[in-house]
């Protein structure tokens, strides 16, 4: 327990550290007279430069969140940051004095250069706020379209946003807002009122001696504060959840994740971030205008997230810093001498257009593509200092520990189940006697229709607790329909589907599999770009209590759920002989150990009934002897309820104790192993009708 | 009545060349499943050469040509423009996107972004060829047709509106292309080709198409169809710009995303779709003044989200489920 508050303290409270040290830097580069003397103070143009970086590192790991983690190609980031521009601006415009009252004779008493901080700080909370109910409410319809849909949509949302501003006299029109004409305008009306105010004459003070109260500490503080917040997301339930989503949204559904939920939330924590940096972004720049957030505002920061890489937190940092450096140390090249100014500005425009491009030919993943510094670290640990074995928890410092002999606590963590999931069946069986529930699953005159195919045409069926029974029937007989009506992923036209008692029918697969109903796919879907422990780690979705939140704060019980999950995880590979392949990619797994990764990942759902569709397909004699055994095992071990499509008849009838036959959506048969084998109408629906008759 | 005749003219104006702009988009997109973003730079680039041609056949020294001579003028531009623009379409798909025709969908994405802001820059710079200023920061004047200001009287004696020649150029352009660019199409071996690449790029592969074929080719049409879409939105407007190029082209892919992206008679129908409603809703009279007609530029794209939300395959699109 102590190792884990410390491990908390260490990645909680470390980034708290990070910011003072900011702080201190931020003062110091900040401050009019510096008192520390060798730290050369920057240009005011070095200044500005280095505020644009920390203002662009926050857009491009924001959108990274939504962009390359979560998948979702959202085209109208500038939308958000404008939202925040405008918002602050108002907020510092509309009620300057009573604020500065507030802060400079409130409660707190706060210097003058404090309260203009604290005017700019509420102004940046705004502005998130903002953005984020604008997020929601773009991203609640937009979200359900995938990839050039969904940006096309946002493309539009961000030209429909600039469109309003440009036509609303309250925003400025195409003018815009001027945060130093708002004062001045403040001034002139406190000049012509009561000028011996003292507030009007701390504002004059102030205007003259201070321009750069935005500065450094608050813009990299933002910066450092958004690296922190995605990257705590990322390395956890909700990161792993949300790099599940992007990898493919149906496997997700089915393991438990709702993947509206987290694309949503994704997208809206990013919106809320880019409202924050567009705080900053109003009162750096003082004047904001429609034209700074058109749509090739956004196609910028994009190109920030790809050439970093999509998904890598490094990458965008890295890609933000040399996109925003690249024109400006292309404006240094050519003396302005030589050309004039306007001229120079064209050149060094179309040699970022040329950096962009070739970079993109050349690296068409990106500078970092989906990995971390952290990766980096972890290569060094394994193959520099050969502790191959080491596992690593998957935040950015466990490597770094690791290398300082700190203790991560996850060490070589060893598997175990979840308790109370393996039960034998000998000991449900008791259990399902005595309880009145009647079958786990009941079918009732299901129907599927796609236009005018009748795939699935009055479907019944009827599983009681612990069966096997296999579903049959010739290619495009409705099989994988049933499955996928079960399952939650088509919503049946017609009929009932009740679950342990409930019913279930047209539920989102995600609480389908919530409710116990795990599945395979026919072709296989697992997340071949993450790591084959992701992949189990993902399906516990549902048993995860630990949210966004306790993720973001590195809380205690964020470090132990963590720990379990993970061990549970390795529990499940242990029994598939995955184990040793944990930190492989999934993608890169042979097929058998896919299939075999896959049926893990359904059962660390924890289900009750376990759909398995042609688990066979593809594995030779011996493979399929292995599979048949492996069905049995956990069957009887996990105690589950199993219904298999399969096409291969010595699985089947190898394994089986009830078999449905299928035909065009019909189903044409029932009964055992047996009784199947001599039915006439399942001999005409395989082999045809000229083969009852001989 | 008039009125609304009038606003059909001004309607089938912009329409005509948002539907050759959004054709050019929609057949890349349907090949490359590429969202081609210079394309809409292409297009400023056919107008720009068109104009340059209009002027260099006539340059300003010289006295008034006839009618029948500035119609000419008119259609060499318009040919020129489609070659160089063509030549502009393979050069571009041939450097920038066929290295990343593997790679991710995004990078691809990013270098097309790349090369339109490219084009965008490089056209803002003083350029001179042949002694006369050729791209510029400056707007460039398109060479006006033919007695642009007087309407042929018929249309002003008849329906009380105004139609200049230009008008009747610019729609029978359209026409003509559309109708050769259909046939061509349907009935040619290589429009066959295009439309098995997009209906199933390998399979049409292991078939013996040679793809990179069909690509350029794509390329080549449709930078010239945006060719043809520039010259016509010049004449329209009587002047160019390097940034004309933005916004009709973001709105000629809305056009073509409306019509369902991939479907070619979609993509003209959306183009025209489009012209019309802008044109009416922008119209809508209250007090004597046109109250929406400065939100135009958000009309299309309020229009592109609704129909993605209702129809998301578009209007004339089929909607593919994914298989489970």
């Amino acid at each position: 327990m102590l190792r884990t508050y410390f491990k908390s303290f260490i990645h909680g409270a470390g980034f708290l550290l990070v910011l003072a040290v900011l702080a201190l830097a931020g003062w110091v580069l900040d401050s009019a007279t510096p008192v520390v003397h060798f730290i050369p103070v920057l240009s005011s143009y070095g200044h500005e430069i280095l505020l644009d970086i920390g203002i662009a590192i926050t857009l491009a790991v924001s959108l990274n969140l939504i962009l390359g983690i979560a998948g979702q190609f959202s085209l109208g980031h500038a939308g958000f940051l404008a939202a925040g521009a405008y918002t602050s601006v108002l907020i510092a415009g509309l009620w300057f004095e009573p604020q500065l009252r507030f802060w400079m004779y409130g409660p707190c008493h706060l210097s003058a250069n404090w309260a203009f901080q604290m005017i700019m700080l509420t102004g940046m909370v705004g502005g998130g706020l903002v953005a984020a109910v604008l997020g929601l409410l773009v991203g609640l319809p937009t979200l359900r379209l995938r990839g050039d849909y969904l940006a096309i949509a946002t493309l539009g949302f961000g030209e429909i946003l600039a469109v309003l501003i440009t036509n609303t006299e309250f925003l400025g029109r195409s003018t815009g807002l001027s945060l130093t004409g708002m004062r001045g305008e403040w001034i002139s009306a406190q000049i012509d009122a009561n000028p011996d105010s003292p507030l009007l004459k701390v504002v004059q003070d102030y205007g003259e001696n201070n321009n750069y109260y935005v500065g450094v500490f608050w813009v990299f503080a933002v910066a450092v504060l958004t690296i922190y917040i995605v990257h705590n997301i990322k390395y956890a339930t909700s990161g792993r959840a949300l790099l599940a989503v992007r990898e493919d949204g149906i496997a997700s559904e089915s393991v438990g994740v709702s993947t509206t939920r987290y694309k949503v939330t994704a997208f809206v924590i990013g919106a809320a971030l880019a409202g924050v940096a567009g705080g900053l972004f109003s009162h750096h720049k003082s004047l904001v205008n429609p034209s700074s957030f058109r749509f090739m505002r956004s196609i910028e920061i994009v190109a920030m997230v790809i050439l970093g890489g999509q998904g890598s937190i490094t990458g965008a940092v890295l890609a933000a810093i040399i996109l925003t450096l690249v024109p400006e140390v292309l404006r240094s090249w050519v003396p302005p001498s030589i050309v004039d100014a306007n001229t120079m500005e064209k050149w060094r425009m179309v040699f970022y257009s040329l950096f962009i491009i070739l970079s993109m030919l050349f690296m068409p993943r990106g500078l970092f593509g989906r990995y971390e510094i952290s990766d980096l670290f972890k290569w060094f640990v394994r193959l520099i200092l050969r502790r191959p074995g080491v596992d690593f928890y998957g935040g950015s410092l466990g490597p770094l520990m690791v290398w300082a002999g700190l203790p991560t606590g996850l060490g070589n963590a060893r598997g175990e189940l979840p308790p109370g999931v393996a039960t034998l069946i000998t000991e449900k069986e008791a259990e399902w006697e005595a309880g009145t529930d009647g079958p786990l699953l009941q079918v009732s005159h299901v129907c599927m229709q796609f236009g005018g195919l009748r795939a699935v045409d009055d479907f019944n069926l009827e599983l009681r607790h612990g069966e096997l029974v296999g579903l049959i029937g010739p290619n495009g007989a409705g099989k994988t329909t049933a499955f996928n009506v079960l399952t939650g992923v088509y919503r049946p036209t017609a009929g009932e589907i009740r679950f342990a008692g409930r019913s279930i029918a047209g539920r989102r697969p995600h609480v389908i599999s919530n409710r116990g109903i795990a599945r395979t796919f026919q072709n296989i879907r697992v997340f071949g770009n993450l790591s084959v422990l992701d992949n189990v780690q993902i399906a516990q979705h549902a048993h995860h209590r630990q949210g966004i939140i306790s993720a973001v704060m590195r809380t205690p019980w964020f470090f132990a759920e963590e720990k379990q999950s993970r061990r549970h995880a390795l529990g499940y590979l242990d029994l598939f002989g995955l184990a040793h392949l944990a930190n492989e990619q999934a993608g890169s797994l042979s097929y058998g150990d896919q299939r075999r990764l896959e049926i893990a990942r359904a059962l660390a759902t924890r289900p009750k009934l376990f759909l398995l569709d042609e688990p066979a397909a593809g594995m030779n004699p011996t493979e399929k002897r292995e599979l048949m055994e492996m069905i049995r095992t956990i069957r009887a071990r996990f105690g589950l309820t199993i219904l298999i499509i399969e096409h291969d008849m010595k699985v089947i009838m190898g394994i089986c104790q009830r078999i449905v036959v299928l035909d065009y959506g019909k189903t044409i048969a029932a009964g055992t192993p047996d009784e199947i084998r001599k039915n006439p109408a399942v001999i005409e629906a395989y082999l045809g009708a000229s083969a009852k008759q001989e | 009545m008039s009125y609304f005749l009038q606003n059909l003219i001004i309607a089938l104006n912009d329409g005509s060349s948002y539907a050759l702009i959004a054709l050019g988009y929609t057949m890349v997109y349907g090949v490359l499943r590429l969202i081609n973003f210079a394309h809409g730079d292409v297009f400023m680039i056919g107008a720009f050469v068109g104009a340059y041609v209009a002027r260099y056949l006539n340059p300003p020294t010289v006295g008034n040509p006839s009618p029948e001579q500035l119609i000419w003028h008119a259609v060499i531009g318009i040919v020129v423009a489609m070659m160089v623009c063509g030549a502009v379409g393979y050069v571009i798909e041939r450097v920038a996107y066929r290295p990343l025709r593997r790679s991710p969908k995004l990078s691809a994405l990013i270098t097309a972004i790349g090369v339109s802001l490219l084009i965008e820059y490089l056209a803002q710079m003083k350029w001179t060829f042949a002694g006369q200023s050729f791209f510029g920061p400056d707007p460039m004047p398109y060479q006006p047709i033919a007695g642009s200001g007087e309407s042929i009287a018929w249309f002003q004696n008849v329906l009380g509106i105004s139609v200049v020649p230009k008008d009747l150029i610019v729609l029978a352009t359209t026409f003509v292309t559309l109708v050769c660019l259909f046939v061509m199409v349907k009935y040619t071996k290589m429009g066959k080709a295009m439309r098995a690449v997009s209906q199933n790029y390998d399979a049409a592969k292991l078939m013996g198409i040679n793809i990179d074929n069909v690509i350029s080719f794509t390329f080549v049409l449709g930078s010239m169809l945006a060719a043809i879409g520039g010259c016509l939105w010049g004449l329209n407007r009587n002047q160019c710009t390097p940034l004309m190029g933005l916004i009709p082209g973001l709105k000629a892919f809305v056009a073509a995303v409306i019509g369902g992206i991939g479907n070619i008679p979609g993509a003209a129908a959306g183009g025209l779709a489009l012209g019309l409603i802008e044109t009416y809703v922008s119209s809508i009279q209250y007090h004597h003044s046109a109250i929406l007609s400065p939100y135009k530029d958000a009309i299309a794209f309020l229009i592109l989200i609704l129909v993605l939300l209702l129809r998301p395959e578009g209007i004339f699109g089929k909607a593919v489920a994914e298989k489970v």
